[in-house]
């Protein structure tokens, strides 16, 4: 009894080890072939940053035929998310005109987030955007836009503007003014995390319903079930977080370049 | 150095603790590698020059093409859309007037006619009524000539035959006083 309570906890600690081992980033990529050793410089995921990048040309650059002057297919369903992106997130939170002109950038982050998400689902790549640091860097780059790309359109005071709301008084505005300058640096904080904690934790479920089957042998069969199900969820989410990290980004930034009076 | 020791677990399969673990996950999430952030904004700068050049920029401007193509398309089919009622109003206003004037004309044309009619046959009452009236005065001139004449003539007549009668009985102008007489009484 005590050996067979040792046993499951053995495999237990198997299973959280492999889980562990999936999700977190590695020297190399487990192909059916075996293990391909990467550069000293290139960890997994930053492969697959490259791959998911490439796989955008190939979409982007090969698949969209923007000759057609009436969208067919793929292309028309590429052209209703860049235009999603323009009239529904964009100009809504930007503004007209500078909505128009940041469309290109909320585009990348959106599709970059998608394919980078979608991808691992597929097996044999792995999820980038469950690694922290993939996050961060993207998160990053929205605070650099709402400190420099602020301070570029409405200068130093119009930056400092948007942490003094019209309207208040001066005393308050010493509470206030900090509060707000931390308020920049945790939206972009829980941007990083908001991502990389559900690419991770999502994977970590799906993971550890298989896992029932090695520690519960074909008692866990039914959880193979639970686990397509929450990868079709997994399918949605992959989605829906890259369209909350955009939406986020344009809604922040937005409000750094329009500064509520 | 947390690869590297991910790296050996995996080599021999593992015999972790359960510490062991959950320390190396909290380790392994959230290790900070800037190698990683820098390849991120390589990458994500890439894509983004990449695309604004392949996709983003020909994909935005074909939009923005097209709706201004379909705006003006509307924008064309409304403005036909009152031409053509503009073009309906006229004729209707073209056909309404046409028939004013059809009426109009019919119109006038039946009051000339009455006109003429009546001035015609006023006309024509006219010189009848001159021609009876200059009937009648020449009849009555000839009447008055002819009366005359018969005045004179039956005087003679008298005188005649009263200077016959009287011509032995009576002298000429005892004669000639019964017939003035005579005159005046006729």
């Amino acid at each position: 009894m005590a050996a067979a309570a040792e046993q499951g906890a053995d495999k237990a600690a198997l299973v959280q080890e492999y889980i562990l081992h999936h999700v977190v980033d590695a020297p190399y990529w487990s192909t059916p072939f075996g293990k391909v050793a990467l550069p000293e410089w290139l960890t997994l995921h930053g492969l697959m940053l490259f791959i998911g990048a490439g796989i955008l040309f190939f979409l982007f650059g090969l698949l969209y035929r923007h000759k057609d002057p009436v969208p067919r297919g793929l292309t028309n369903l590429l052209e209703v998310f860049v235009l999603f992106i323009r009239d529904n997130i964009c100009r809504p939170n930007l503004g007209d005109i500078d909505g128009r002109k940041m469309t290109p950038l909320f585009c990348s982050f959106f599709f970059f987030i998608l394919v980078l998400n979608l991808m691992g689902l597929i097996p044999l790549f792995s999820t980038a955007t469950g690694n922290v640091n993939v996050t961060g860097a993207l998160a990053a780059i929205t605070l650099g836009f709402m400190i420099f790309g602020t301070i570029a359109k409405n200068g130093f005071g119009g930056f400092m503007a948007a942490f003094m709301p019209h309207g208040v008084p001066w005393p308050v505005l010493i509470l206030l003014v900090p509060i707000e300058i931390m308020g920049l640096f945790i939206k972009s904080f829980a941007l990083m995390i908001r991502l990389f904690a559900t690419m991770m934790a999502g994977h970590i479920v799906v993971f550890s319903l298989i896992g029932m089957v090695v520690i519960f042998g074909a008692y866990g069969a039914p959880s193979l079930l639970l686990a397509v199900g929450i990868y079709l969820l997994e399918l949605f989410v992959c989605f829906l977080q890259a369209y909350i990290f955009t939406l986020l980004s344009a809604i922040f930034i937005g409000q750094m370049y329009h500064p509520a009076h | 150095m947390a690869d590297a020791v991910h790296s050996e677990a995996v080599a021999e399969v593992p015999h972790l603790t359960h510490e062991e673990i959950l320390h190396q996950e909290e380790v392994d999430l959230f290790n900070p590698q800037p190698m990683m952030v820098g390849l991120t904004w390589l990458t994500f700068l890439l894509v983004t020059i990449v695309l604004y050049k392949v996709a983003w920029k020909p994909i935005l401007q074909a939009l923005d093409k097209r709706e201004e193509t379909i705006r003006e398309s509307l924008e064309n089919a409304a403005k036909a859309r009152a031409e053509l009622e503009d073009i309906e109003n006229r004729r209707n206003e073209i056909i309404g007037e046409a028939d004013a004037k059809a009426t109009e004309i019919v119109a006038t044309a039946k009051q000339a006619a009455v006109d003429l009619a009546g001035s015609i046959e006023e006309s024509a009452r006219k010189e009848a009524e001159i021609l009876v009236e200059n009937a009648r005065r020449e009849i009555r001139t000839e009447q008055d000539k002819a009366m005359a004449a018969l005045r004179k003539e039956s005087a003679n007549l008298a005188i005649d035959l009263t200077r016959r009668i009287l011509e032995d009985q009576l002298n000429e102008e005892k004669g000639r006083q019964l017939a003035d007489d005579m005159l005046k009484r006729i």
